[in-house]
């Protein structure tokens, strides 16, 4: 690969000499290049780059770029943080050639695909967790690759039932199912009222929520898609049939769009006050609130419904990391100190209402924190501890990567709620993806 | 007309002679048809090759190693990425989606812009509005357009749907992108939508070049409007239509924001094309090697594309 | 304008005798009626996202989510969409990045693009073609992916994070487009005026500045144009190469502010996306004419 680069480095001075001075001259006007390297955490006068992911709080924007400049100012510099819904592919594209950006937020467990180009941070993490009150399991799962942390695993994002308290009511239930089965009475005594229904998407067009709702459903019924060893695949078992069992009769009770909804369409659907029960992040209360008050003041949150082996849940993880190339690793590695103190890091879980939540346990009780502060989030404290990377039991790796990203699990569920398939045809194909991936 | 042209161009022509000879033979080589050939396709050759040759050996190499995205230890597997894309059902879906997609969008972006150049060609009045109305949705940035499109097929919010049930078509939502057949259709639709006007005006285009001699004597000879089409017009635009349909087909081959934002390849891959799947596997999936090793799989259909196109250029030449 | 039909141009026919006169009559109606038919249908289809668009955009917010059951009307319209497009957003930035870079790569890729183009479709010598195919099959290489070893080239050349990276990768199809379009522009044209001017002495260079790029000029115009706009929809290279905000293009920019976390501004993204096309219309406009002219005078090919 080095050796690659090399190559393709005199082939490129060979081509700029051959594209004419004309247009050199002119894309040279354009061009940019800041290398300029400061010793300690001192940026010396130049700025770093961050590319963010963005959420459904501009707020949340604002309050992290505030923060880094704080931190800049007395750092003799500047901090550039860019927010990007797909930031994912611009991560991608800078990590692969080695330049750009210094930093950047990682998306579950993307630290074990990039671990070869980012900066360990073991020392950092280890003290943050000390002074915390300790690291969630999970955190380590998503950022500990082979036995150095490569990100700082900053917060996850919390998936939460939102429902209708006032349409539970109308056919007499007034706390959210404790477990999937009593779920399933509940959207089936609402279907029989002819009341808007529970609709959990399982589509392949709203991946991440899809997603949450089927390895959260699998590994409640103790069923997963790998064994511990991360190699061979355990998709094939009675679990996995009970899980689709359940998933299946959820859906005869639930409304028909969840196979439609995209990330946003089960949002817009119970702000339109057509649904009652859907899986999302608090996103839809933030909006609710501000667009649609009757059904801001009518719902409410609680944690993923239960099963035989108890709550257990797909996390969203988002982690901070340096890229390798960067020439101002000290100064980043501060920079996350900062943002990880007590007072950054609990400002910013206080104002994003559980979408960014702590990983640390020293914030479970802070009487600040939205789980504690807020009625309508109550109930949601200590999700982490039974909160997974996909590919759990194994351990988070490329392979588990991939195997998200295929959506395997999802379209597993998809296929027999669409009909075109039975369980076990519909296992089958699953496990014959799985084993592709794992490579068993 | 003609006449007319011909007086414009031949008018500055005649400062070239006294051009002094000496400078005229140097450059004399450049009078024949192989030199000059080369020297003005070079620019292009340079910029092109210089700029797309490097990722292209790269994405090459990549399909034949395990190279995951980030990754540094990379070795050799040889063509391993590309046997096995040939047993697994999802590739084989995808090779199938990418056909469907491809020909059916193609063919009734021809025959819709073909009526619309035929309509529009015979349009007097509002002929400016007509012309901008449909060019529009070939202007919009897709990665804005198909977000309404998004907007248009939501499940619960459909405009669409409620138009069907407000004249008795449906009851109850549309699954425009929750069942694979109606998925399938909508992606379609889009790019139809989108493509069908650049069809338009370039075959209008074509249609101001037919000469008007050849159409009124098959007016006089008492052809009817079919004739004329059939026998007349569409011969001359033959070659158009070969260059725009083969323009249009490698545009939509490699179609993927439509695709990608709509229903992100689902319902269960149904509408998975070559280009979602290898940016799922190569860029999401960070499998690069195997996301460049599906991205080659166009190759067989557009190098037939790019034969036929140097066919039908030789034929012409002649 | 009404010589691209041919109507006006056209002698007048014989008299039809009288039987067929009336059954001639209902023809040219049905005909007529056809017509308007079909350019209704195609105005309903090409337009009605667009009404659609600017229906959502004038709607306030909680109105939005009434939509369902009566899309069509609308309580209460407001303009405040735009305005915060206008006020809160770098609209005005990246629609003048989007210039910059569609006007700059489009005129680059048209002085390369036209010579190539005269060369493949008027030139005859040994070889020609297979530089065609090569070139041409640069197409083959999906943007989807291509962006990652792209990236590495431009920041080899230091044009991370620039505009200049959009202007030199669009080259990449863009040239090959023009090449492709316009080789069959230069093919159709009559090869007698250029030979007459050869004859009269000028160079074969010369004869293609005066004689042949005047003659396929209504097919530099329009094919400018479809550049351009390939150029402003262009979406993958602009996310990854150049990713900060106020050195986006439009179509990355607004997309960008706009569709954050699973909550889209629905009514923002449509006034977007109105907005961000208005640039184009506009000039297509004024390009209109000219572009028109151009494709009558097209018919001096015999």
């Amino acid at each position: 690969m080095a050796h690659l680069s090399r190559t393709g480095l005199t082939r490129r001075h060979a081509l700029s000499l051959g594209l004419g001075a004309g247009l050199t001259v002119a894309l040279a006007a354009c061009g940019e290049d800041g290398t300029s390297t400061a010793g300690g955490t001192s940026l010396g006068g130049a700025s770093l780059t961050g590319l963010m992911r963005a959420s459904f709080i501009p707020a949340i924007h604002e309050l992290q770029q505030k923060q880094a400049t704080a931190w800049a100012d007395s750092h003799d510099g500047a901090v550039e943080l860019t927010f990007a819904k797909e930031w994912r592919e611009q991560i991608a594209a800078v990590v692969e050639s080695r330049a750009g950006e210094d930093l950047g937020e990682l998306f579950a467990n993307q630290a074990h695909i990039y671990a070869d180009r980012l900066v360990d941070l073991t020392d950092l993490c280890e003290s943050i967790g000390e002074a915390n009150g300790g690291w969630y399991d999970v955190a380590r799962a998503a950022c500990v690759v082979d036995g150095r942390w490569r990100a700082v695993p900053r917060a996850y994002t919390a998936h939460v039932m939102n429902w209708r308290t006032d349409l539970f009511a109308q056919v007499g239930i007034t706390e959210f199912p404790k477990t999937w089965t009593g779920l399933v009475e509940a959207a089936t005594r609402l279907r029989d009222a002819k009341l808007p229904r529970v609709a959990l998407t399982m589509s392949q067009a709203g991946p991440n929520d899809s997603a949450s709702v089927a390895y959260s459903l699998l590994w409640s019924y103790g069923a997963a898609e790998v064994e511990k060893d991360g190699k061979t695949v355990a998709i094939n078992s009675a679990e996995t049939r009970a899980a689709i069992k359940v998933m299946q009769d959820l859906a005869a009770a639930s409304a028909p769009e969840i196979s439609s909804y995209d990330e946003g369409g089960n949002n817009t659907s119970f702000l339109a006050g057509k649904i009652a029960v859907t899986q999302n992040a608090t996103s839809i209360w933030y909006t609710a609130q501000k667009q649609a008050p009757d059904v801001a003041k009518n719902m409410s949150h609680a944690r993923y419904p239960e099963g035989p082996a108890g709550h257990q849940q797909l996390v969203e993880m988002n982690s901070l990391a340096i890229f390798s190339h960067s020439k101002r690793i000290e100064p980043a590695k501060n920079l996350f100190g900062h943002l990880m103190d007590k007072a950054q890091l609990g400002k910013l879980a206080e104002i994003a209402l559980t979408y960014y939540t702590p990983l640390l346990k020293g914030y479970d009780d802070l009487p600040t924190m939205p789980w504690n502060s807020e009625a309508k989030l109550k109930g949601l404290k200590g999700l982490a501890a039974g909160g997974h990377m996909p590919g759990w039991p194994g351990p988070a790796s490329r392979q588990s990567a991939q195997a998200y990203n295929n959506q395997t699990i999802v379209n597993m569920f998809a296929r027999v709620i669409s009909g075109k398939a039975s369980a076990e045809e519909s296992i089958r194909v699953a496990e014959g993806e799985l084993k592709k991936v794992y490579g068993g | 007309m003609t006449v007319r042209t011909v007086d414009r161009v031949v008018g500055p022509r005649r400062p070239a002679r006294p051009s002094p000879p000496a400078a005229r033979e140097r450059w004399s080589f450049l009078d024949r048809e192989t030199p000059l050939g080369y020297l003005l396709v070079l620019p292009m050759a340079v910029v092109v090759l210089g700029l797309v040759g490097y990722p292209l050996v790269l994405t090459v190499w990549f399909s034949l190693t395990d190279k995951s995205l980030g990754s540094d230890t990379v070795s050799f597997v040889g063509l391993t990425n590309y046997l096995e894309l040939l047993d697994d059902p999802v590739f084989a879906r995808t090779m199938w989606n990418t056909f469907n997609y491809t020909v059916t969008a193609v063919l009734a972006k021809l025959v819709l812009g073909l009526v619309m150049a035929l309509a529009l060609n015979e349009v007097r009045r509002f002929r400016r509005f007509f012309r901008a109305a449909f060019l529009l949705p070939w202007v919009v940035p897709s990665s804005l357009s198909v977000l309404a499109w998004m907007w248009m097929f939501q499940a619960d919010f459909s405009v669409l749907t409620y138009l069907g049930r407000q004249v008795g078509l449906v009851d109850g939502n549309i699954p425009w992108l929750g069942e694979a057949g109606w998925a399938m259709a909508a992606v379609q639709t889009v790019n139809i939508w989108r493509g069908a006007p650049f069809f338009g005006i370039i075959i209008l285009a074509g249609l101001a070049t037919v000469p008007k001699e050849l159409v009124e004597a098959a007016v006089v000879d008492g052809a009817s409007a079919w004739q004329r089409l059939r026998y007349v017009i569409l011969p001359h635009l033959t070659p158009i239509l070969v260059v725009v349909t083969l323009f249009s087909f490698v545009q939509t081959l490699g179609d993927f924001q439509i695709v990608w934002i709509l229903t992100n390849g689902g319902p269960v891959n149904s509408t998975h094309l070559i280009s979602t799947l290898a940016f799922r596997t190569g860029i999401r999936g960070a499998d690069i090697a195997s996301g460049s090793a599906i991205s080659f799989f166009v190759f067989p259909a557009l190098a037939a594309i790019i034969a036929l196109q140097l066919t039908v250029m030789r034929r012409k030449a002649k | 304008m009404t010589t691209v039909s041919g109507r006006a141009a056209r002698p007048p026919l014989p008299a039809p005798p009288p039987r067929t006169g009336r059954l001639l009559r209902r023809l040219k109606l049905g005909r007529r009626l056809l017509i308007t038919v079909t350019m209704t249908l195609f105005t309903v289809f090409t337009l009605f996202p667009f009404v659609w668009m600017a229906l959502t955009s004038l709607r306030t917010g909680s109105d939005l989510y009434r939509v369902a059951d009566r899309p069509f009307s609308v309580s209460g319209l407001t303009l405040e969409h735009f305005r915060e497009l206008l006020t809160e957003t770098k609209f005005l930035t990246w629609t003048l990045n989007s210039l910059i870079v569609a006007l700059s790569a489009s005129a680059i890729a048209l002085v390369i693009g036209v010579p190539a183009a005269y060369s493949l479709g008027r030139l005859r010598y040994r070889g020609g073609a297979v530089v065609g195919v090569i070139v041409f099959s640069t197409y083959l290489l999906p943007p989807a992916l291509l962006f990652i070893p792209m990236n590495v080239v431009v920041n080899r050349l230091h044009l991370g994070n620039t505009l200049g990276a959009l202007i030199l990768v669009y080259l990449t199809f863009l040239v090959p487009f023009i090449a492709w379009m316009l080789s069959s522009y230069f093919q159709s044209l009559p090869v007698e005026l250029a030979e007459a001017a050869r004859i009269d002495g000028a160079s074969r260079l010369r004869a293609m500045m005066v004689i042949d790029l005047p003659l396929v000029l209504p097919g530099v115009v329009s094919v400018f144009f479809f550049a351009f706009t390939l150029c402003w929809q262009e979406y993958l290279y602009a996310l990854t190469f150049v990713r900060s905000t106020d050195k986006q293009p439009v179509a990355v920019g607004l997309v960008n502010a706009l569709q954050v976390g699973d909550v889209f501004a629905w009514g923002q993204l449509m006034g977007g996306a109105l907005l961000g096309a208005l640039p184009v219309v506009i000039i297509f406009s004024f390009l209109m004419d000219y572009y028109l002219s151009g494709l009558t005078a097209g018919a001096v090919k015999g």
